[in-house]
C-alpha cells in the first residue's frame, strides 16, 4: 500500500514525463500525416483567412478540386474550412505547432500573409515559377508587387510567397434616390478628375446629412447627437491618410513614418469627417440609424440611411444585392497628393512546414494560372476580379446581369489607382496595428488631436519596430 | 490500493491536463518558444520575467486596468451577495423560484452573456441608458469610452452574482434560530442582531467568495474577448487578455507562458494574504478562530 507521502512524490517524479505528453502526441501526429500525404497524394487547403466559405462560394472551390483530381496529375484536393477568419488564422498557428499543418491556405489576403510572413510560414514559389516557366507578367502589376512583400524581401527580390487569386478594388457607391431629393449632382464615374476631391466630397457629404428635422450640418440648430441620415458611412478613412501622402514605413530608412505632417493631416481629415463635420458614421453611429442589426454599416446602407459608402468588390453581394433602391457607384475621390483607393488581394500559399511542396504547386497552378480555372475561382469563387491581366476586364461581363444600371467599369477603371499598401507588411507588423487602437481611438472618437497622439504612437511602435530588429533579420540582409 | 485505483481516473487527468501542461509552461517560460517557429527554440533564462516586468508597459498597464476592476467587483459582489443572499432567506411565496432565477445566470453561456450585455450597454439604443433616460439622467457611451468601459465590465460581472449569493444563503440557512430570538429578548433590534449575529457568522461566507472572487476576477477574459477586444484605447486591457494577445496573437508562448506564472505569483500572494488575516475577521461559531 502506498502512503500519501510516497504516491505524492512518484507523482512528482512522474510530472516531467506527463509534461511532454503534448508534445510527443504532437510529433507522433505530424509524422502519421506525413507518411499518409506522401502515400495518397492528397493536398489539403485551408479555407478561412477572409472569403470563401460562403454556401455559394464552396461548390465553385469543389467543381475545381474535382477537375484538378481529373486531371490527372496524381494526386487530389481536401479542404479544411474555418468560417471565422480569426479562428482560422490562429488554427494555422496551432497546426503548424502541432506537426499538422495543411498543405495550403487559399484564399489568403495580403493581412493574413504579413501576419505570418516574418515567421517563414509561407513557402517562396518564385523556384516553382521559374521551373515552370510561369511568366509573372501574366499577373496585374500591383497585385504581383504585393505577392513578392517587398518591405521583407526586398524591391529587387523575385521570391514570391502567393499566386495572386483575386483581386478587389474600391469605388464610392451612391443612394441615386438620396441624391435626386437632395438636388445635388452625382459623384463622377471617371477616375482622377481634379473637382471631385476630399473636400468636394466633404461638401457633398454635408449637403445629405440630415437631422430629424431635416436640418444638414451647415443649419442653424443642427442636432448632431439626432442624425437620422448620414452623407458618408462604411467608410476607409485610412486610406484619406495615403491620399494626403502619408505612408507608415519606409524601408529604406527602416523607420515609421506616423507623425509626419501629411500622416497628421490625413488622420485629422478622416477624424473631423466624424467629429468636427458629423458628416461619417462609425459603426457605433450607424447603430444608431440602424439598430439591431449584427452589421450596422450594411443595415444602414441598405435602409437608406447612407448617401455614399466605400465599396469593395467584395461587398457587391452583400451591400450591392441588399440595397433597395436606385444605386450607382463612382470614383474614390482624389486627395491633396493622391488619388488613391484600397486594393484588397487574395493569393494563394503553400505553407512551408507542410509535406508535398510539389502537389501543391500543381494544385494552385492548375487553379489559379489557367485563365478559365483561375477566372472562375476569382469571380465565382470569391467575386473578386481575375489577377490575370487576360481575364480581369471580364468581370464586369459576368457580373453585369446581376447588377443591372450600376457602371461596373468603375471597378476595372480603378486599378492603376488602386493600391494594397494599406496591408502591407512592416517589422512587428501585429504589435504596431494594435498600437494603433491604444493611440488613435481618442482622435477617431474627438477626444484628443492627431497632432498630440501621433507622437507618442510613433515613439512606441518605433521601439517595437527596433526591437523585431534585434532578434530577426530579414532575407535581404 | 483499491482506493487509489478509484482514483486513478483523476489523478491521470490531473498529471496529464493539468500538472503536466503547468510544468510545461513553467518550462517554457525560461524559452523563447514561439507557436509557429518552435524548432528555434532556445533557452532564455529569465528574460521573458525581466521583460515583462522592466521593459513592457502594457504589462503594468494591464495590471492597474485588472486591479482597478477587481477591486471594484470583488466588493460589489460581496456586498450585493450578501444582500441578495437575505433577502433569499427570507421566507415569502414564490422564493424557490426567485432563488432558481438567481442562480440561471451561473448556467449561462459567458459569450452569450456578453452579447447581451452588448445590447444593453449600446449608447443609442441600450437598455442602460433608456434606464438612466427614464431617471432624467444622460446616457454614457459604456463600452466605447475609456472612463466607462471598467465601470461597464463591473456591472456585467453582477450578473453571476448569484453564486456567492448561494453560499452565504446556504450559510444564512444554518444559523441558530434562538440566537435571534435571545438577541430579541436582550432588546436588539434588526440592525443589532444583523451586526452582531448575522455578520459574524457569514464571514466563512465571506472568506470563500472574496477568495473565489478575486481569482475569477483577476482571470478575466471572456466578457472582454466579446465584447470590447481591450479597447477603446486598450482601457479595457486586462491581464489575461494581453496574455492570449502574446500566446495566441503573436505566437510568443514563451513570453506568454511568463506571464501566466507572474499571474499565478499574484494570485497565490493575495490569496495567502487573505488566509493570513482571515483570524481578524472571520468568525468561527460566532467566535474569532483564535480565541
Amino acid at each position: 500500500m502506498l502512503t500519501r507521502r510516497e504516491f505524492l512524490g512518484r507523482s512528482a517524479r512522474l510530472a516531467p514525463v506527463a509534461a511532454s505528453f503534448p508534445w510527443l502526441l504532437a510529433a507522433c501526429g505530424g509524422d502519421e500525416r506525413t507518411a499518409q500525404d506522401e502515400t495518397s497524394g492528397k493536398a489539403q487547403i485551408l479555407v478561412g483567412f477572409g472569403t470563401g466559405n460562403a454556401p455559394e462560394q464552396i461548390p465553385i472551390q469543389e467543381r475545381l478540386a474535382d477537375a484538378f483530381a481529373r486531371a490527372g496529375a496524381g494526386g487530389s484536393v481536401d479542404f479544411l474550412r474555418i468560417p471565422d477568419t480569426d479562428e482560422a488564422q490562429r488554427k494555422l498557428g496551432v497546426l503548424i505547432a502541432a506537426g499538422d499543418p495543411p498543405n495550403m491556405v487559399l484564399p489568403t489576403g495580403l493581412y493574413g500573409i504579413a501576419l505570418y510572413v516574418d515567421q517563414d510560414v509561407w513557402f517562396d514559389l518564385s523556384g516553382y515559377m521559374r521551373d515552370d516557366d510561369i511568366d509573372p507578367g501574366l499577373f496585374e502589376e500591383a497585385t504581383l508587387r504585393a505577392a513578392r512583400v517587398p518591405n521583407y524581401y526586398g524591391a529587387d527580390s523575385d521570391a514570391m510567397v502567393g499566386i495572386p487569386a483575386g483581386m478587389f478594388t474600391h469605388v464610392v457607391a451612391y443612394n441615386k434616390e438620396l441624391f435626386e431629393k437632395a438636388g445635388v449632382p452625382e459623384p463622377p464615374h471617371e477616375w482622377g478628375t481634379d473637382e471631385w476631391t476630399y473636400d468636394r466630397q466633404l461638401e457633398v457629404a454635408t449637403s445629405l446629412t440630415l437631422d430629424s428635422k431635416g436640418r444638414t450640418p451647415n443649419d442653424a440648430g443642427f442636432d448632431a447627437a439626432d442624425i437620422v441620415q448620414f452623407g458618408l458611412g462604411h467608410w476607409d478613412t485610412g486610406m484619406m491618410i495615403r491620399g494626403f501622402g502619408g505612408s507608415p514605413y519606409d524601408p529604406e530608412s527602416r523607420t515609421l513614418a506616423f507623425d509626419t505632417p501629411e500622416y497628421q493631416a490625413g488622420l485629422q481629415f478622416g477624424a473631423d469627417l466624424i467629429n468636427r463635420h458629423h458628416v461619417l458614421a462609425n459603426d457605433e453611429l450607424a447603430a444608431g440609424v440602424a439598430a439591431g442589426a449584427d452589421d450596422p454599416q450594411l443595415a444602414a446602407w441598405t435602409s437608406g440611411k447612407l448617401a455614399m459608402i466605400d465599396m469593395c468588390a467584395c461587398d457587391l453581394l452583400s451591400y450591392g444585392s441588399g440595397a433597395k433602391f436606385a444605386w450607382d457607384v463612382a470614383a474614390w475621390p482624389g486627395g491633396p497628393e493622391r488619388t488613391v483607393a484600397h486594393l484588397n488581394l487574395d493569393v494563394g500559399s503553400i505553407v512551408a512546414a507542410s509535406d508535398n511542396h510539389d502537389l501543391s504547386w500543381e494544385v494552385l497552378k492548375f487553379m489559379l494560372t489557367e485563365p478559365d480555372n483561375a477566372r472562375t475561382l476569382s469571380v465565382q469563387g470569391y467575386g473578386a476580379m481575375s489577377p490575370l491581366k487576360s481575364e480581369s476586364g471580364k468581370f464586369v461581363d459576368e457580373l453585369q446581369d446581376r447588377f443591372p444600371g450600376v457602371d461596373l467599369q468603375v471597378f476595372v477603371d480603378a486599378l492603376p489607382f488602386s493600391t494594397p499598401e494599406q496591408e502591407e507588411w512592416y517589422p512587428a507588423f501585429l504589435e504596431v496595428n494594435d498600437m494603433s487602437g491604444q493611440f488613435l481611438d481618442a482622435v477617431y472618437q474627438g477626444q484628443a488631436p492627431a497632432a498630440e497622439r501621433l507622437p507618442d504612437y510613433q515613439e512606441a511602435a518605433q521601439q517595437a519596430v527596433d526591437k523585431w530588429f534585434e532578434t530577426h533579420e530579414l532575407p535581404q540582409d | 490500493m483499491s482506493a487509489y485505483a478509484f482514483l486513478s481516473p483523476w489523478a491521470i487527468g490531473f498529471v496529464g491536463l493539468t500538472l503536466g501542461p503547468m510544468l510545461a509552461s513553467l518550462a517554457l517560460s525560461f524559452t523563447d518558444y514561439n507557436l509557429v517557429q518552435g524548432a528555434d527554440t532556445t533557452w532564455v533564462g529569465v528574460d521573458n520575467y525581466r521583460s515583462a516586468l522592466t521593459e513592457d508597459p502594457l504589462v503594468w498597464h494591464s495590471l492597474r486596468v485588472t486591479t482597478y476592476y477587481a477591486v471594484l467587483s470583488v466588493l460589489l459582489e460581496l456586498v450585493v451577495g450578501l444582500l441578495l443572499a437575505l433577502l433569499l432567506n427570507a421566507g415569502f411565496r414564490g422564493i424557490g423560484a426567485l432563488r432558481t432565477v438567481y442562480y440561471l445566470p451561473a448556467v449561462v453561456s459567458g459569450v452569450a452573456a456578453s452579447l447581451l450585455w452588448l445590447l444593453i450597454f449600446q449608447p443609442r439604443d441600450g437598455l442602460a441608458n433608456a434606464a438612466l433616460g427614464f431617471f432624467g439622467i444622460d446616457g454614457v457611451e459604456w463600452v466605447y469610452s475609456t472612463e466607462w468601459v471598467i465601470p461597464a465590465f463591473v456591472l456585467m460581472s453582477l450578473w453571476g452574482v448569484g453564486r456567492a449569493a448561494f453560499i452565504y444563503l446556504a450559510i444564512l440557512q444554518g444559523i441558530p434560530t434562538n440566537l435571534y430570538e435571545a438577541a430579541a429578548v436582550d432588546g436588539a433590534g434588526p440592525l443589532s442582531r444583523f451586526t452582531a449575529i448575522t455578520l459574524p457568522l457569514v464571514t466563512p461566507g465571506i472568506l470563500i467568495n472574496l477568495i473565489l472572487a478575486t481569482i475569477g476576477r483577476f482571470q478575466i477574459f471572456t466578457e472582454a474577448f466579446v465584447v470590447s477586444q481591450g479597447g477603446p484605447a486598450n482601457a479595457s486591457l486586462f491581464y489575461v487578455l494581453y496574455l492570449y494577445r502574446n500566446a495566441f496573437r503573436y505566437f510568443r508562448m514563451g513570453y506568454a507562458s511568463a506571464l501566466g506564472w507572474i499571474l499565478f505569483a499574484i494570485l497565490l500572494a493575495l490569496t495567502l494574504l487573505v488566509f493570513r488575516s482571515s483570524p481578524l475577521w472571520v468568525h468561527y461559531e460566532g467566535a474569532r478562530e483564535r480565541e
